[in-house]
């Protein structure tokens, strides 16, 4: 066969590979998160610990499996020393694991005594011990009150499943019975893996097996290079904010100052709070997994997704000690949510940014806001009235909205960008497990981030207990819930705030911190509202006839439609009256009018352009000034209250701790940025190129 | 008399089986699909079958006791979207649940969007939100009354779906599967306030899982006038043509179902490939031999299903398009690699990759001169000299394709026209068996213990070579390959006739120049139909049917039962 054809033949037969260790996975799984919502993750690695490919589950596991191996690889070749038939497991956040509840089974694949490859898998326990049922410890002052993660350790040696290991490893657990199943499901897996590479090795040859998995990581990262050797140079920013650590409602930035120059990417996350005590953290290794993730499903458009060859353009800089590099003995138990959706929220926002600077309209069409960002995760724990104890993490606070693009409005109800393939249960699924009667299931009007194309719509569930008299420990936690998280871009609006209430059976309504450990009573509701995703561009620029169809088919209120986007409905003159009075209002003037053709000059977004040492609006011309002074200084800028669009945020004191900043065209009123920060911090200036 | 009909995309295949049990005389009938009217189809697929034993439609019809119908109307609906106006009523306070689809943004999509951030998004809905109400009422999961149903609530829902145009209802309220009786009551009212209106309850689909249930209530809502009217439309002209038995149609689940009976339009959705593995099922059987993979190569997909038992084997998580569903569906699992799969090279990896783009019916391949220049895999087997016909209908141009290779492939990459050829045949081979070890080998059976069946028009040309790949022994192509799902339709028995035994000497043969191996080689080329039974084969060789060509590689073998089916004994893996 030819070198071209047996590539893809051995291609196809890798991704088949990795397909059968992941049903010998899900046949075996305890975990209901695992199977019905997708929770888990499976690769295949080079001898080096490269993830040459990976499922599309979470893509964060992916990047994930390579640390967990490469920990392996440097600290115990020598001692105790990796042979054939070995696996490591390992939950450790320090190594690579994105938090507590992902177990990581790794193993290395031999050819007799040569070292091949590595295969592994990622599953989300229900619990792995620590103070607090499912694992995740609101109010914890350093790892030691979460679960103590396990670092890794051989726990199948030549191919023996060592019972002491395993007897530690599921000690620990409230669930060892699941946790036991997931784990002979990894440990089957790695040796589905193994079987069936050999049995390539022995059809094709060992060289040649090694040369395809290696070939996959060589070949596309040249494509990715290319590509990003055709994208501007420029620097692009983002600033996260993960608001209470658990313990007091203090504020965390998270800074991307992200480089693009000839073929790589240099992400400095450097300037960034100091860590946590607990649970929002992430360590640098679950920091460069998110990136990598992030810079896979935007940069990656159209490209093999092999993580590995995203990896190797990337190089990712921390300040150790802070919330994207936390030390010893901080703790993560949630940072996979906080910190980690920041992190690939800003990594996100600033691909996008540099793709609004590219003058191929292909290149463009591929921009993409945001998606929620923190949503609201709860856990809850009691007995039915029968006596049964139970134990559930819901998955209600999944379905945000997805960001949109430069095109098309995002996916309503769409959840995550890193899990492409992850999924929220049913409501008769949960009812039937847990002691709970929902009261709605429905999308959240205005939720989506205005923009010319409009943010997905989020998700609200309600419930109540139902035969179970309590009382019933209630987790929440989140981010997001005063500050919009979901950024717009190319001056698109954030999505709406997401948050939690319980409604009392008094009548009282509670709206709890974004993290908090409560209770929740017989009578009580306990409504999740998720937030919505990032718009993008204009929404004055929004066609009106969109704008109307989004309120018939009840995304958008009437009076959003008016607030978000300047729209009368059924009223077109009067639309265009509004329209005309905003673009007043942002600017205090009438606006210029618009010129046929955008100046000439370099491109750095939709609205600006660069020419002659100033910037100049691309829409009326309008001279902004001198590229040595930073653009946003120069737009008309407009801060508002965070509680614009939502009244939940004012609801927790602290809410004004931020603001929204609008910047506009002093001369046409085209809203350029939209920018969430500190209400005391300087304003971010987002796009800049470098000088050719 | 039973007749078996199968409303395919292009064509519509009929058979007609005499009464007397075991082999009798069989007649095959293809007619072209009339997708504007699909009974005009199955009409002439009729006449031409009942041709086939000398006879004319009406003899036959009035004889027949029995019509088996697998239809495509339901899908083309979808397809089009032009089913019905449908409406939705559901439980107040879950008007979501079809938009929000379990948050399921890439389940369904083409291995290249699920990629590529940007074309992320939900499963069609079928309908607008304004025509989803949700009336008060709650029935929790262990089937007790939480909250009486409102009547007067589901009034005013169906007034104004009526009045808003609604032709069809679906219903689905939570926990209907633990007590129906809230649904049955919205039918009744439905009933009475729009008569004559098609109403289809969740509850007909007894399985937990208000999302699933929901999107096939919408989906048999939407199918349902238009499956209807054409079901009663060929009822009119069969019984017009003397018709007086009974009418059923194939089903999703495996069966049939009688007209007038519980028939579920949805399940009629898939109903051409699960006749095929009806008739598979059947086959394997008769074979003797209870497990079977049964295999069918279209020109734009790769469809496999599994025996066991002698049944055919249901999908876990079924669904149809991007949707979900919630009845049980016999699995058939697919991959877009068929005869019009296009040769390519892959820009970033440079490997050579056949489809999942098609070249379809239009242009179709390069070798069908109708305007196509891209190699599709049906190319790259004409430029081998593996085949030269379509089905005694459109003459293959060796010429066009072979330069299509040349071109697209071997000069890229640096190889002769053959060599190239056979790297997209070996490609496309290899792809089609990694999906064969998906339903066998992952799910823990040894392909090596079943006998493979390959149907459908391009199945029999690659049988041997991915069948040799996965290490399975015996391939049989059917007597009737080209008409399978109708005969599955009609839950036929699967022999095509007698054959009389032969001197086990290969009849005289015409010769062809083809490429196996890396050489040309003088291959003989029998008339499939003409051989007798006992004949055995070696390869290379090429056995033509009227629309299908088996290809026989050096070491395969190949033995013709009296049955008509041709049995196949794989060589060695390319």
């Amino acid at each position: 066969m030819t070198d071209a054809a047996l590539f893809e033949v051995l291609r196809n037969r890798l991704w088949a590979i990795n397909d059968e260790a992941v049903d010998a996975i899900v046949a075996v799984s305890g975990s209901p998160i695992a199977t019905e919502g997708n929770d888990f993750n499976s690769g295949i690695l080079t001898a080096t610990g490269e993830v040459a490919l990976a499922g599309p589950y979470v893509l964060v596991h992916a990047a994930a499996l390579g640390q967990v191996v490469r920990y392996v690889i440097e600290n115990f070749s020598e001692e105790p020393g990796i042979g054939p038939g070995d696996m490591f497991i390992t939950n450790d956040t320090y190594v690579g694991a994105p938090h507590q509840p992902d177990v990581m089974v790794v193993a290395p694949v031999f050819r007799g005594d040569q070292l091949i490859a590595w295969c592994g898998s990622c599953v989300h326990q229900n619990d792995v011990g620590g103070p607090v049922p499912g694992s995740i410890t609101v109010g914890a002052t350093s790892i030691y009150e979460e679960a103590v993660p396990m670092a890794p350790t051989r726990i199948v040696e030549g191919g023996e499943l060592l019972a002491d290991v395993e007897q530690e490893y599921l000690g620990r657990s409230r669930t060892p019975e699941l946790n036991r199943f997931d784990l002979l499901g990894q440990i089957e897996a790695n040796r589905v893996v193994d079987g069936r590479l050999n049995g390539l090795c022995d059809r094709y040859g060992t060289d040649t097996v090694i040369a395809v998995l290696e070939g996959l990581i060589d070949r596309t990262e040249v494509a990715v290079r290319a590509r990003l050797a055709s994208l501007p140079d420029g620097r692009w920013r983002h600033r996260g904010l993960v608001e209470h650590d658990g313990i007091e409602d203090r504020v965390y930035e998270i800074g991307l100052t992200m480089t693009k120059q000839g073929d790589s990417l240099h992400l400095d996350f450097a300037d960034a709070s100091p860590q946590a005590p607990a649970l929002i953290n992430t360590s640098r290794a679950i920091t460069s997994s998110y990136a990598m993730a992030a810079v896979m499903t935007v940069l990656g458009y159209g490209l093999p997704w092999t993580p590995a060859a995203f990896w190797r353009v990337m190089e990712v800089d921390t300040t150790p000690g802070t919330i994207v590099d936390c030390q010893w003995p901080a703790g993560m138990s949630m940072g996979v949510t906080a910190a980690g959706q920041e992190v690939r929220t800003a990594v996100n926002v600033c691909l996008s940014r540099m793709f609004d600077a590219s003058d191929d309209p292909a290149v463009r069409s591929q921009i993409l806001a945001s998606c929620v960002s923190g949503s609201f995760t709860q856990t809850i724990s009691g007995a039915f009235d029968d006596g049964r104890d139970f134990s559930a993490m819901l998955l209600d606070g999944l379905p945000g909205g997805s960001g949109a693009r430069w095109g098309s409005d995002g996916a309503d109800t769409g959840g995550y960008l890193t899990s492409p393939a992850g999924l929220c249960t049913n409501i008769e699924t949960n009812e039937q497990h847990y002691p709970v009667l929902y009261r709605y299931r429905r999308e959240r009007p205005d939720s989506g981030g205005p923009g010319r194309w409009r943010g997905g719509v989020g998700l609200e569930n309600a419930y109540q207990l139902h035969r179970s008299s309590g009382p019933v420990t209630s987790t929440v936690f989140a981010h997001g819930q005063q500050p919009p998280t979901a950024a717009g871009v190319v001056g698109g609006e954030p999505g709406m705030q997401h948050t939690g209430v319980y409604e009392r059976s008094d009548g009282a309504i509670e709206v709890p911190p974004p993290k908090q450990v409560g209770e929740l009573a017989p009578g009580d509701l306990y409504a999740n509202l998720c937030g919505g995703g990032g718009g993008v561009g204009d929404p004055l620029d929004r066609d009106p006839a969109a704008v109307e169809h989004d309120v018939a088919e009840g995304l958008v209120t009437e009076a959003g439609a008016a607030r978000d986007y300047g729209v009368v409905v059924g009223d077109a003159a009067a639309t265009e009256a509004l329209r005309a009075q905003r673009r007043r209002e942002r600017i205090g003037r009438d606006p210029a009018p618009l010129v046929e053709e955008p100046p000439a000059g370099r491109r750095l977004s939709f609205t600006v352009v660069q020419a002659d040492g100033h910037y100049r609006c691309r829409r009326c011309g309008h001279d902004h000034g001198s590229t040595a002074q930073p653009l946003v200084s120069m737009l008309t800028l407009d801060r508002s209250p965070v509680d614009e669009r939502s009244p939940w945020p004012s609801a927790r004191l602290g809410a004004d701790r931020f603001e929204i900043r609008r910047l506009f065209c002093s001369a046409c009123a085209v809203q350029v940025d939209v920018q969430v920060a500190l209400a005391d911090s300087p304003l971010l200036e987002t796009a800049e190129l470098l000088d050719i | 008399m039973r007749i078996g009909i199968d409303t395919g995309g292009t064509f519509t295949d009929a058979v007609v089986m005499g009464a007397a049990k075991g082999i009798a005389p069989i007649g095959l009938g293809k007619a072209l699909s009339t997708p504007d009217d699909l009974i005009a189809g199955a009409l002439a697929s009729v006449e031409a079958a009942a041709a086939d034993l000398g006879l004319t439609a009406r003899e036959v019809l009035s004889q027949a006791e029995s019509v088996d119908y697998a239809t495509t109307v339901g899908l083309n609906a979808l397809l089009t979207g032009s089913g019905a106006p449908i409406g939705l009523i559901t439980t107040e306070g879950f008007e979501a649940t079809l938009p929000v689809a379990r948050a399921a943004k890439v389940a369904g999509l083409s291995p290249a969007e699920a990629t590529e951030a940007v074309c992320w998004s939900k499963p069609p809905m079928l309908l607008s939100r304004r025509r989803i109400i949700g009336v008060p009422e709650r029935i929790d999961s262990s089937g007790e009354v939480v909250r009486p149903l409102d009547e007067a609530a589901v009034v005013a829902a169906v007034e104004s779906l009526r009045d808003d145009g609604v032709t069809s209802y679906a219903v689905c309220l939570l926990w209907s599967v633990a007590d129906p009786r809230h649904e049955h009551r919205v039918a009744e009212l439905i009933g009475r306030i729009h008569p004559g209106a098609q109403v289809t309850l969740s509850s007909a689909v007894p399985r937990v899982g208000e999302y699933e249930r929901t999107m096939t209530a919408a989906l048999d809502a939407y199918v349902a006038p238009l499956v209807a009217d054409e079901i009663q439309g060929l009822a009119d002209a069969l019984a017009e043509r003397g018709f007086a038995g009974q009418l059923r149609v194939m089903q999703s689940r495996g069966g049939s179902c009688s007209v007038g009976d519980a028939l579920r339009p949805v399940e009629t959705l898939q109903s051409g490939p699960v006749a095929g593995l009806v008739a598979s099922a059947k086959l394997a059987t008769a074979l003797g031999r209870s497990a079977a993979i049964a295999t069918d190569v279209g020109g734009t997909s790769f469809d496999v299903g599994l025996i066991s038992d002698g049944e055919a084997s249901v999908a876990r998580r079924p669904m149809i398009g991007r949707w979900a569903l919630a009845h049980p569906v016999v699995e058939v699992v697919s991959i877009g690699t068929g005869g019009g799969s296009l040769a390519w090279i892959d820009p970033v990896l440079g490997s050579l990759r056949v489809g999942p783009q098609s070249a379809g019916a239009r242009p179709g391949p390069a070798c069908y001169r109708r305007g196509g220049t891209a190699p599709t895999l049906t190319d790259a087997a004409v430029a081998l000299g593996h085949m030269s016909e379509l089905g005694g209908l459109v003459e293959l141009d060796r010429a066009a394709a072979t330069l299509a290779v040349e071109r697209e492939v071997a000069a890229p990459l640096g190889l002769s026209v053959p060599d190239a050829a056979d790297a997209v045949i070996g490609v496309a081979c290899s792809q089609m068996a990694d999906l064969i070890r998906r339903v066998t080998v992952q799910r823990g059976h040894d392909p090596a213990g079943f006998v493979m069946l390959a149907y459908g028009g391009a199945a029999p040309q690659y049988a041997t070579r991915y069948a040799a790949e996965v290490g399975v022994g015996e391939v049989v192509v059917p007597a009737a390959a080209s008409v399978f799902s109708a005969l599955g339709a009609a839950g036929g028995d699967v022999g095509a006739g007698t054959r009389s035994s032969s001197t086990s000497e290969p009849p005289r043969a015409e010769r062809r120049h083809a490429w196996f191996d890396r050489q040309v080689v003088d291959c003989p080329v029998y008339d499939g139909p003409r051989l007798a039974s006992d004949t055995r084969l070696e390869g290379p060789a090429f056995v033509d049917h009227p629309s299908t060509s088996i290809v026989l590689r050096p070491g395969d073998r190949a033995e013709i039962t009296a049955e008509g089916h041709t049995r196949l004994f794989p060589g060695p893996p390319s």
